[in-house]
C-alpha cells in the first residue's frame, strides 16, 4: 500500500479513529472519503471531488496522521 | 534498519519497532508533514512501514533545487535515530531528572506548607482593614 493508492488501511496502532473522523469531516468539501471496518483498523478509500487539488489525498492522510499523532502523544 | 526503498518520487522505510519505537516513529512524522506526505502502514506486527513522498518535487524559480526523496528519506532516518536516542535517554535518566527537579524546588521553598495565620504584624492588620 503506497501514496499512490486511493484505499488505505489505517491501523488504529497508528491512527486514532476519532481523528480520521474529523479529517473526513474537515475535508468534506474536498474529497469524499469512504470508510470500512477491517482487521485492526479502518479502511479509508479517498474520492477527490472536482476542482480538488491534485494531491488532496496525500494532505488527507497528513491531517488525520497528524490529528491522531497529537492525540497519542498528549496520553502519554 | 532496511534501507529505504525509492520507487520514482516516493521512498517506503520499513522500520522495526524493537529499534525504533512508536512514540519515536510518530514524532518524526509529525516533523516530516511539512515537507512530504506521509502514510504509516503496520503490514506485520513489530513492522511499521513508513511512505514518504516529497510536497515540493519539482524545481520552481523560488526553490531551484528541491530535495530529492532519496536526501528526505536520509533526513528522515537521522532525525528517528535522534528521536529514539531521546526517547532512551528520558527514560534511562528519569529518576535522577525527578530528583533535581524536587531538590530544585525544595531549595527555592515552594513546596514547603504556608505559615498558618497572617505573617503581618496587627498593626498592619488594622490599618488595612480601615482603608478598606
Amino acid at each position: 500500500m503506497t501514496l499512490s493508492d486511493r484505499t488505505f488501511e489505517l491501523s488504529d496502532y497508528v491512527y486514532a479513529t476519532d481523528a480520521v473522523t474529523r479529517a473526513i469531516e474537515i475535508f468534506s468539501g474536498h474529497c469524499t472519503v469512504v470508510v470500512a471496518d477491517v482487521d485492526h483498523g479502518i479502511a479509508v478509500t479517498v474520492e477527490p471531488l472536482p476542482g480538488a487539488p491534485t494531491m488532496i489525498t496525500g494532505e488527507f492522510l497528513n491531517y488525520a496522521l497528524n490529528l491522531s499523532i497529537e492525540q497519542h502523544l498528549s496520553e502519554a | 534498519m532496511q534501507p529505504p526503498t525509492i520507487d520514482n518520487d516516493q521512498a517506503l522505510l520499513p522500520l522495526d519497532e524493537t529499534i525504533y519505537s512508536r512514540d519515536a516513529v510518530l514524532r518524526t512524522c509529525y516533523w516530516f508533514t511539512d515537507r512530504c506526505y506521509v502514510f504509516i502502514s503496520r503490514p506485520d506486527k513489530g513492522i511499521l512501514q513508513v511512505s514518504l513522498r516529497a510536497k515540493d518535487s519539482k524545481a520552481t524559480l523560488e526553490n531551484p533545487n528541491p530535495l530529492t526523496i532519496g536526501i528526505l528519506a536520509g533526513e528522515f532516518q537521522n532525525y528517528l535515530l535522534d528521536q529514539q536516542l531521546r526517547i532512551d535517554i528520558e527514560q534511562q535518566t528519569r529518576e535522577l531528572r525527578g530528583l533535581l527537579i524536587a531538590k530544585a524546588f525544595s531549595e527555592a521553598g515552594v513546596m514547603d506548607d504556608p505559615v498558618p495565620g497572617d505573617a503581618r504584624d496587627p498593626v498592619q492588620i488594622s490599618e488595612s482593614r480601615q482603608i478598606v
